[in-house]
């Protein structure tokens, strides 16, 4: 399991990076971790002309917390980012979700951005960051702009960039002080791709729940809020038969399928069952626990 | 017809050294002999062999599971700078016949496809260029042209396969490869008379054994001799490597295979005949070395060495008494493309196939289909993992209906322990045992009563925690004779599975043993030397063990069937026993002593009550090489100090009908595992809270290596009951093909401890009475957890009748009986 | 056919090669500088059998290009200790059969050493937790914990020893 010929080159900051993105466009692939790349040159999956190896570009390696928002530069490792004190302090949901993302020796050289491009549908932190309403930031030669999670994310193993673009930076709002917050996952082994992720964050007002969010993924498609969820919780107290709701709301209203590892049931099922899981630990990290 | 029960007039055996004596090396946790070198990155593995000018090898894999190949245009690919042969299936055949078969009729297989392809992953193409980079590069320019033809992946569709979906359709008009029926005792008679019959079906998912290094070989043909060496990490080499130089068609003095370490085989490298041809075919043809290592993908599709993919519909006949008396069972085994060990895999359940019980008769229908897939091979328990999983899950089920106590039953039901050798209906024999001790040494460790308490408590709460138990046969050192009646026309006959020691020592007192198959990991360097220091009293520290190749080679069969440390211990007592006598001879010629008056002492030679009256070893090792006339003249007595010892299977007979196969896997172990689970209803997760595993190998020469077997096995056992599956769709189609999908167990899918239990009952067969032990985790693992899930599912009413039980499968199955439950509320 | 050079420090020591881009780094370890210790067993990125420390870190070598690490720090199995000079880590696993076939031991042995120089006593959970990284097929694991957990004990008698 040998990579087909490929030219390579080594761009020494983000312009020259860029330019070669304008160069070669939808004949090159950039590098970064290259631990979702490099397995499928292996398997000769692919097979482009050229890489572009951005792993070093240490100007997009960053974590840094300013007017409110966490900016996370696109080459930040996984693992930098796991032990990132503001990340846990500020969106901690992150921080909850970072050890099922692969495993340790993978998040020392995989990267968040190079993680978020993949869009592999049994990756975790396209999950986060989408609940987490975060913006990306994608520049090309010529021009930079903003992109929504919700937009990114286009389909499996599809986002939004454009053949010469690269996405440079993540930025994440910060999560209020006291909000409710849980990710949780089922796979077959620890550190597997998920069956299920599952992700939500929410605020309590004096027990009503506002801003909720309910996300998954189940490595079959490109799933992620399930607004149906959201809206029997949005704006109301709760309580156990409401988490329930929510639940077999989720359940019913995501669009899953069954692969080699898990048939649809399973997938609806799981994904109500975490629903109230983590419904019920997001709430108790908000301050209230549900009873019953 | 072999009568069950213990049998009144043993035979003799050829033990000489007994298990009662006093031994200062042997049961020692001795630190192993192999670890240094593994240890700082100098094992010496398939892959690190270089020479020079050296080429390497790839393969074009079959993307369809069955086709005829209309043509073959290798052009593009013989332009690609670098690249060295390329090499068809016609051109292959034209100097290299079949690959080995022993199931008889054979069934033809060749080791580049000839004709058509028959599973996806069946090499189609080897090349041979400068780097296996190029190599691949060069399969991607080659157009094949196929003519698909229907696929058949559903074992039953297999038995009623008609035309063109024919595998072999020199064998037959369908794809049953084997069909024979077995009546061992009087099954008719006991399942007419039964007051209770108990029936289930059960499925055992393909799986296999997967070690972190796969099978390779490195060749060189030497053009001057028209001689091949062959550099090869499998096994059998000094058995049947005669079969490897016929494929090649030379005469087998024309070809060296040498061993290499194998990184883990687990039965899959037992017989690396394809991986050993391919490479030597290249060498020829290219006129360099070759070198042809599988990776992942090669070893998962093309292995051939699958393991066992069986439906049984099995019964269970029982008397008043719920004792147990007759077993009756289908089988449905899809073997794949090939059948190259023909239904080895079912005459070694023939071994145990009564479990430890006093069943009285067994008759058994056994369909071996083709399917388009990769053939099965040997995977730890070769065959014999299943029927203990039969076994126990009919035990299991007679528990449940019967509402009895999973306890009393199997105490109730056990060959005790005065009852041995006990001869079972096959005519295979049961060496020693002690199963009640056994499972009361497990229900102790585990503090059953203890768990059942907490499992109540559990169950107020919400939580589904189960106890599991399963009792079953570890059987060791097989006989070549259990194949005989497998085969409708009696094949390879043979009636030898011997193993060698050759030791020699050095004119300094320094000890080499050679042997004769290789490492697996299964520590056979340490047992050798660990030997040889118990019987000459010598620092393990002056021994070093080496590995012959097939030019130097003496009979030896190799690692496989729980064989190894005990023939290994056989062949190197028998070779001590040679050198103890020369060096007493010597020695008493030196003292002036009679060698009956003579003992060896740490590392002396003395006179028996008289210490100081001593003689090193490596004094007495130094006469016999250099002073020839200071020996007693006796012509027969000559310079030098070594012995070769070939030892041959302890206690075989001759098979006397396909209803009586004579004694061929007698040396017989035995586990007892606990384990305590709990389920996650909502996820179809299980967990571990507690493990317990009781082994009986008997005599353990080192029981730091033997507990080492025993967690891997059961590891593996676990992969097997809840991760591992080999699936195909309906066209054919692997649907597992690299560790992304085929997943073996992590450290998180185990229990956080295995907790080991040793109980020894000596062989009364082989020397100092060792069993074997390198299987039996596997060969347990399974129907416990089995057992467990289900205890933990008793208030739902799951059975667990199928493996793995993935999350998935075992979600379904709750929802099914929430809703059976619902539905009768 | 398109070469580059690479400047790499493998061991302590530096070595210049010139290769293709797409060479493995796990071949490159293993057939260019002649290092056979690192193992590869599946080119996937699943078992870990190839892991190496990449600038301290455990990185598999299986999934990373030879010319990523030009200008950088390899260390391998063959630099932790010598037969007559084995370190703590590898005298642990020699001592509480931490290997069968020694396959993947190369692999454990660096992403333990990785372990150990962040945390020297990390305890039996935290080993688990690593440990799940890499894929044994021979011990079930268990001796791999007990061998690490020797190995602290070892060092930290290495370090009250003047």
């Amino acid at each position: 399991m040998k990579p087909p010929v490929f030219d390579y080159e080594r761009p020494a900051n983000l312009r020259a990076a860029l330019d070669a993105l304008a160069k070669h466009g939808g004949k090159a692939k950039l590098l970064a971790g290259g631990h979702s790349l490099i397995p499928m040159l292996n398997l000769r999956l692919i097979s482009p002309g050229r890489l572009i190896d951005v792993s070093r570009l240490a100007e997009l390696q960053y974590v840094v917390e300013d007017f409110g928002q966490l900016r996370i530069g696109a080459l930040t490792t996984h693992n930098t980012i796991l032990r990132s004190p503001i990340v846990a302090a500020n969106c901690p949901i992150m921080s909850e979700a970072y050890p099922h993302v692969a495993n340790h020796s993978i998040r020392n050289r995989g990267t968040l951005g190079g993680n978020l491009c993949h869009n592999d549908p049994a990756f975790e932190m396209p999950l986060a960051i989408t609940l987490l309403g975060a913006t990306m930031v994608a520049r090309s030669a010529r021009s930079s702009r903003t992109i929504t999670a919700a937009k990114f994310f286009k389909a499996p193993f599809a986002t939004d960039l454009a053949a010469d673009e690269m996405l440079v930076e993540v930025r994440i709002p910060r999560m209020p002080p006291g909000h409710g917050y849980s990710f949780l996952e089922v796979s077959q082994r620890y550190g597997d791709r998920a069956l299920i992720a599952a992700g939500c964050l929410l605020t309590l007002r004096y027990g009503t729940c506002r801003d909720i969010r309910i996300g998954f993924r189940n490595s079959v498609h490109n799933v992620f809020r399930i607004p149906a969820a959201e809206a029997v919780l949005e704006g109301k107290p709760v309580s156990a038969a409401n988490i329930e709701a929510a639940a077999d709301a989720a359940a019913k209203n995501l669009t899953a399928a069954g692969d080699l590892h898990a048939d649809e049931a399973y997938r609806r099922d799981v994904t109500a069952t975490l629903t109230r899981r983590m419904l019920r630990a997001a709430c108790a990290r908000a301050g209230h626990a549900i009873d019953g | 017809m072999a009568e069950a029960g213990k049998i009144l007039s043993p035979p003799a055996g050829r033990q000489k050294e007994r298990p009662d004596q006093r031994l200062n090396v042997i049961g020692t946790r001795m630190l192993r002999k192999e670890d240094p070198r593994f240890l700082i990155g100098r094992g010496r593995f398939i892959d690190d062999v270089s020479l020079p000018n050296i080429a390497h090898a790839a393969v074009l894999r079959s993307p369809h599971a069955h086709a005829r190949i209309k043509s073959i245009d290798k052009s593009a690919a013989l332009a690609l700078p670098g690249v060295a042969v390329v090499i068809t299936g016609e051109d292959a055949a034209k100097d290299t016949g079949p690959l080995p078969c022993f199931a008889n009729p054979p069934v033809e297989q060749r080791c580049v496809a000839l004709g058509k392809v028959r599973h996806v992953g069946e090499p189609v193409v080897l090349v041979v260029a400068d780097s296996r980079y190029i190599a691949e590069d060069a399969i991607g320019l080659i157009k094949v042209e196929y003519e698909p033809l229907p696929a058949v992946s559903d074992m039953m569709d297999a038995i009623n396969s008609r035309g063109d979906a024919v595998l072999h359709p020199e064998r037959g008009t369908d794809n049953v490869a084997e069909h024979r029926n077995y009546t061992f005792g009087p099954v008719e008679q006991e399942f007419g008379q039964a007051a209770h019959v108990v029936k289930r079906r059960l499925r055992w998912a393909r799986s296999g054994g997967q070690p972190i290094e796969t099978a390779g070989a490195v060749a060189s043909f030497d053009e001057g001799t028209g001689k091949f060496t062959i550099y090869i990490n499998g096994s059998m080499y000094n058995y049947i490597g005669f079969t490897i130089a016929a494929a090649l068609k030379v005469a087998s003095h024309q070809v060296n295979l040498v061993p290499m370490d194998a990184g883990g085989s687990f039965g899959s490298k037992l017989f690396l005949h394809k991986v050993a041809v391919l490479s030597a075919l290249g060498a020829r043809a290219a006129s360099r070395p070759v070198k042809y290592i599988e990776d992942r993908i090669d070893n998962i599709t093309a292995s051939d060495n699958h393991g066992s993919d069986r439906i049984y519909d099995v019964e269970l006949a029982l008397d008043a008494n719920h004792r147990m008396t007759a077993l009756r069972y289908k089988v449905v085994d899809d073997y794949g493309a090939y059948f190259q060990y023909g239904l080895g895999t079912h005459g070694n359940g023939f071994s145990q196939t009564v479990g430890p019980y006093k069943i009285r008769a067994v008759g058994a229908e056994i369909y071996a289909v083709f399917t388009n897939k990769c053939q099965q091979g040997a995977c730890r328990g070769f065959g014999s993992e299943v029927t203990n999983f039969m076994i126990e899950r009919i035990v299991d089920a007679a528990i449940e209906e019967l509402g009895l106590d999973p306890i009393a039953f199997r105490h109730d039901n056990f060959i005790q322990p005065d009852e041995f050798p006990y001869q079972i209906p096959t005519g295979n024999l049961y060496d020693s045992g002690n199963y009640p001790g056994a499972l009361d040494m497990a229900l102790q460790m585990l503090d059953y009563d203890g768990w059942r308490e907490k499992q109540q408590l559990a169950r107020t709460q919400g939580r589904y925690v189960g106890i599991g138990v399963a009792s079953c046969q570890e059987k060791g050192v097989f006989s070549a004779t259990e194949f005989w009646m497998l085969n409708r026309v009696p094949g390879f006959a043979l009636t030898s599975s011997p193993e060698s020691a050759s030791v020699k020592i050095d004119a300094t007192g320094k000890a080499v043993i050679s042997l004769h198959a290789p490492c697996w990991g299964n520590s056979p360097e340490t047992v050798a030397a660990m030997v040889l220091a118990e019987q000459l009293t010598m620092d393990p520290a002056d021994i070093s063990v080496t590995y012959s190749d097939t030019d130097h080679g003496l009979p030896g069969t190799g690692p496989g069937g729980s064989r190894y440390t005990v023939m290994i211990t056989g062949a190197v007592a028998g070779a001590c026993l040679i050198i103890k006598e020369k060096l007493k001879r010597i020695a008493g010629h030196m003292l002036e002593a009679g060698p009956h008056d003579l003992e060896f002492r740490s590392g002396k030679i003395g006179v028996k009550g008289v210490s100081g009256l001593e003689v090193s070893i490596a004094e007495v090792a130094t006469q016999a090489h250099f002073f020839r006339l200071s020996l007693p003249d006796d012509p027969d007595l000559t310079s030098g100090l070594d012995a070769n010892y070939t030892y041959d299977h302890p206690l075989a007979t001759l098979p006397k009908s396909d209803s009586d196969f004579g004694i061929f896997y007698p040396i017989m172990g035995h586990m007892c595992h606990m384990p305590v689970v709990e389920v996650d209803t909502k996820t179809g997760q299980v967990s571990f809270l507690d493990y317990v595993a009781v082994h009986d190998c008997g005599t353990m020469i080192n029981p730091m290596t033997v507990d080492g077997h025993v967690r891997g096995g059961t590891a593996q056992g676990i992969g097997t009951a809840l991760l591992e599956q080999f699936e195909y769709d309906n066209n054919g189609q692997p649907l597992h093909t690299s560790f992304q999908d085929y997943l073996m167990p992590r450290i998180g899918n185990l229990p956080p401890q295995v907790r080991i239990g040793h109980l020894v009952t000596p062989s009364p067969y082989t020397e100092y009475g060792v069993k074997g032990a390198g299987e039996g985790g596997r060969m347990v693992a399974p129907p416990a957890l089995a057992c467990a899930i289900e205890d933990a599912l008793r208030p739902l009413g799951v059975r667990i009748d199928a493996l793995p039980v993935t999350p998935t499968r075992l979600r379904a199955l709750i929802r099914e009986a929430e809703a059976r439950k619902g539905a009768v509320r | 056919m398109n070469e580059l050079e690479v400047n790499v420090t493998v061991n302590g020591r530096a070595f210049r090669r010139r290769i293709e881009p797409r060479l493995l780094l796990s071949d490159f370890i293993r057939h260019e500088i002649g290092l056979t210790g690192t193992h590869v067993g599946c080119e996937n990125g699943v078992c870990g059998a190839c892991t190496i420390l990449l600038d301290g870190l455990a990185t598999r070598a299986c999934c990373t290009l030879a010319v990523q690490v030009d200008g950088r720090n390899i260390e391998t199995v063959e630099s932790l200790g010598r037969l007559n000079n084995l370190s703590p880590l590898q005298r642990g696993f020699w001592e509480k059969h931490g290997l069968q076939c020694g396959y993947c031991t190369p692999g454990m042995l660096m992403l333990m050493t990785e372990l150990l120089r962040e945390n020297p006593n990390p305890d039996r959970e935290t080993i688990r937790m690593r440990l799940n990284d890499n894929i044994c097929r021979c011990t079930g694991y268990e001796d791999i914990v007990n061998s690490v957990e020797r190995a602290v004990e070892l060092m930290r008698i290495e370090r009250a020893v003047p």
